[in-house]
């Protein structure tokens, strides 16, 4: 092949060419990923997030009037699960579908932004797979370190291991993407089985234990305790299937190992683990409750939360100094 | 590591930094440290497997230069290795052996394609092509070299050899090529293959088989699977040849539009070239090719398309895939006349056959398949006209590819002469348009062969 010279005064650099080519490349990436992460997360309320934004003001209308005394912060599984009118009527349900831990720490920041804003009792609960898989909402809040530690621990064992590092776990461009794949799905041609289709044995679910998703898990508990909040972990119910998948497949009964190890060291005694309360009946697929579900397990988790002195009748020392961020 | 991961993506400019900024005396050991960076991910047994039929390969020339015999033997060692771990339980269960139920079979990683590579050192050495080579380095990385380790393209030895053994020179105009093929593999991969097409095409499956097939439509599960495995195997292979020019080598290329062929005969001169122009060159010549009369040559091409067939995959499904390419090129050699006056028709009566045929390679069960082509509804059906739409889409997205790549020489040219700030921006641009689009861990469909 003939060979093709270079236009310009990079041909200088000689033998460090490709070293400078790439170091400008990956100065681009970065650059634009970062413009797009920030850009994103300015947008976000407003584009992606309407329901989560809602929530929020609902919440901060009421709490100007009277605090709230409990707040259920988690993602879809506390959204359609927990019935606050049952675990305490002076709860509210701060549950968003697809909230994953690098949500926290504005979640925090919000809640701390204000006293008013601030309830006495947190529950916190993620779904297994929020915790073990690498798609975080908000790369930008990750722990860089501890993500980094994962990056290269999973290395071989999950190829994609780099992404929250790289680009922001796609969640910006791939989230525009999904809107146009979502129509696109509906355009395309399918068919639906006129034979009901045997139940599928629930697939062993690839989660890798994340140092990233339960140090944010620590901070969030750490900030708010030292504002006076009290944060309890609620393991919520799941499928019987799934829960021996996730003991069935090794890397997920290592995850499901140092999950536990994880949160009975942040959380100690302030956990309720509920997670096989349900039949499977009353759960609508592996980890959602049903109706019936949500209100069998929001009665039982407000017996508990009476008996860890976390009901409503119980109180909670006021924190010596409130440190609002 | 599939190419298409963030951790390939992330470790290549890593591995093509040092590797240019190393003496040229080193280089050969950086990329057997890279090969062996990349391959690790499939564990150290299928490392020492490779390592240990490689270095029988390559010593068995040292210790007897001159014996046929050796030759002949390594040969039949080769296929044995390649049967033990890809035909037993096959075989086994076709027997009744009942042990073989229980055994769970993994291929070691590129076993298929090394195997092969394998036996044309030997046959070239036989052949006087070549001499054997005088270093492990180099041959080691002929199998080895990662770009095309996983899955091919399945190289030749005597010009890929010597091309280790001569070592490469900087290039950046080479270099920029590589990685605008690179690219485009990239992208065929990651949006089309993985983002676009392997859920629908799973889900299209997933009813079939969930309906023992009574549901779905016969042309449009094969158009769709024709679609995605074309995105994945050609976008691989692009990436393979990329990555290959980056790091100063050439590889073949393996795609040439296939679903532009007008027959089967070309559709094999199009896909998957390294792997048919192999078994054209070391089974169906060796046969008698088509110097022994009419029918003869039926079946000697019937051989080579089961034996390809079987080459897939240790399953009855593509040994009937074998089969039916067979027959199609039977098929075209005894009506060639009828077809001189009908080319368009000729080209799409074809062109549906090739389509219909992935129904066995992608179906688990032959069960399904002879359930759903019983059906009259699966030929006719409101999903019809769609999959019809789908094939004028590949067609047209074939034809594309088919302008690129008579533009090619034009456009290295004006690739050579962008400026390489304006280069690095764009390459930077389109690595955060592609990496943003994977979202899963999917394995490039012929890694499993």
């Amino acid at each position: 092949m003939k060979s093709c010279s270079s236009t310009s005064g990079f041909r200088r650099l000689g033998r460090g060419y490709a070293a400078a080519f790439f170091a400008l490349v990956f100065a681009f990436f970065g650059l634009a990923n970062e413009v797009l992460l920030h850009a994103y997360a300015r947008v976000e309320g407003r584009v992606f997030g309407r329901a989560w934004t809602q929530k929020k003001e609902a919440y901060a209308a009421r709490a100007a009037a009277r605090p709230w005394r409990v707040a259920y912060v988690g993602d879809s599984t506390v959204d359609v699960g927990a019935r606050m009118d049952l675990i305490d009527p002076d709860g509210f349900n701060l549950g968003r579908s697809g909230m994953d831990p690098s949500r926290l720490p504005g979640v925090a920041r919000w809640l701390l932004c204000a006293p008013a804003l601030r309830p006495r009792v947190v529950l916190l609960t993620f779904e297994p797979s929020h915790l073990g898989e690498d798609a975080y909402a908000e790369p930008l809040a990750l722990p860089f370190a501890a993500a980094l530690g994962d990056a290269a621990r999973l290395y071989y064992a999950q190829s994609n291991s780099f992404k929250p590092l790289l680009c922001g776990g796609c969640g910006y461009l791939t989230s525009l993407a999904d809107l146009v794949l979502a129509r696109l799905e509906t355009a395309l041609p399918g068919e639906t089985s006129s034979v009901p289709a045997p139940a599928a044995p629930a697939a062993a679910p690839k989660l890798y234990a994340r140092a990233a998703s339960f140090r944010l898990l620590e901070d969030f508990r750490r900030r708010l305790a030292d504002a006076g909040v009290r944060v309890l972990w609620v393991d919520l119910p799941m499928r019987s299937g799934f829960r021996r998948a996730l003991a069935e497949s090794p890397t997920s009964r290592a995850f499901a190992s140092y999950e536990e190890d994880r949160l009975a060291a942040i959380f100690g005694p302030d956990r309720v683990d509920l997670s096989a309360l349900l039949d499977d009946r009353l759960l609508v697929d592996d980890v959602h409750a049903s109706p019936e579900g949500a209100e069998v397990l929001s009665r039982e988790l407000a017996r508990r939360l009476a008996a860890l002195g976390a009901g409503p009748g119980a109180t909670v020392a006021e924190p010596a100094s409130i440190k609002v961020r | 590591m599939p190419f298409s991961s963030v951790n390939f993506l992330a470790t290549l400019p890593l591995l093509l930094v040092v590797y240019w900024a190393l003496p040229r005396a080193w280089r050969r050991g950086w990329l057997i440290v890279a090969s062996t960076i990349v391959y690790m991910a499939a564990g150290w047994r299928d490392l020492t497997l490779l390592l240990a039929v490689t270095a029988l390969n390559w010593g068995a020339h040292r210790l007897f230069p001159r014996a046929r015999a050796a030759r002949t033997a390594l040969i039949v060692f080769d296929v044995l290795v390649l049967a033990w771990f890809k035909y037993r339980l096959f075989l086994a269960a076709n027997l009744g052996l009942a042990s073989a139920a229980h055994e769970a079979l993994i291929i070691p990683l590129g076993l298929s394609f090394y195997t092969f590579q394998l036996i044309s050192y030997q046959v070239e050495i036989a052949q006087g092509i070549m001499k054997a080579c005088p270093s492990f380095e180099s041959f080691f990385l002929y199998i080895f070299f990662f770009p095309h380790h996983q899955a091919g393209p399945i190289m030749r030895p005597h010009a890929f050899i010597r091309s280790f053994l001569e070592g490469r020179r900087w290039r950046l105009g080479r270099f920029k090529i590589g990685l605008a093929i690179a690219a485009w593999g990239l992208f065929k991969k990651i949006w089309l293959a993985d983002y676009l097409l392997s859920r629908w095409v799973g889900g299209l499956y997933g009813t079939l088989e969930a309906s023992h097939g009574a549901s779905g439509n016969a042309l449009l599960l094969g158009v769709a699977y024709g679609a995605q495995i074309y995105a994945d195997f050609s976008g691989y292979s692009d990436i393979a040849v990329g990555v290959g020019r980056m790091f100063g080598f050439k590889l073949d290329r393996n795609f040439h539009q296939p679903y532009l062929a007008s027959g089967p005969s070309e559709f094999w001169r199009r896909w998957h070239v390294t792997l048919s122009s192999w078994l054209r060159d070391y089974v169906y010549i060796p046969l008698g090719g088509n110097r022994r009369g009419a029918a003869r040559t039926k079946l000697n091409l019937m051989l080579v398309m089961l034996i390809g067939g079987l080459w897939h995959g240790a399953q009855w499904t593509f040994v009937f895939w074998g089969f039916l390419h067979g027959a199609y090129l039977i098929l075209e050699q005894a009506t060639q006349r009828v077809w001189k006056r009908v080319p368009a028709v000729k080209y799409l009566f074809f062109q549906a056959l090739f389509m219909l045929a992935w129904l066995p390679f992608r179906a688990h069960r032959a069960a399904d398949l002879f359930a759903l082509v019983a059906r009259a509804d699966a030929w006719l059906s409101p999903q019809t006209g769609p999959a019809l739409l789908l094939f004028a889409a590949v067609a047209l997205f074939s034809k594309f590819e088919d302008a690129l790549e008579r533009a090619f020489p034009r456009l290295v040219v004006r690739l050579a002469a962008v400026p390489d700030v304006a280069f690095a921006a764009a390459t930077a641009a389109a690595s955060l348009l592609l990496i943003s689009g994977i979202k899963y861990e999917v394995m490039f469909i012929y890694q499993r062969f």
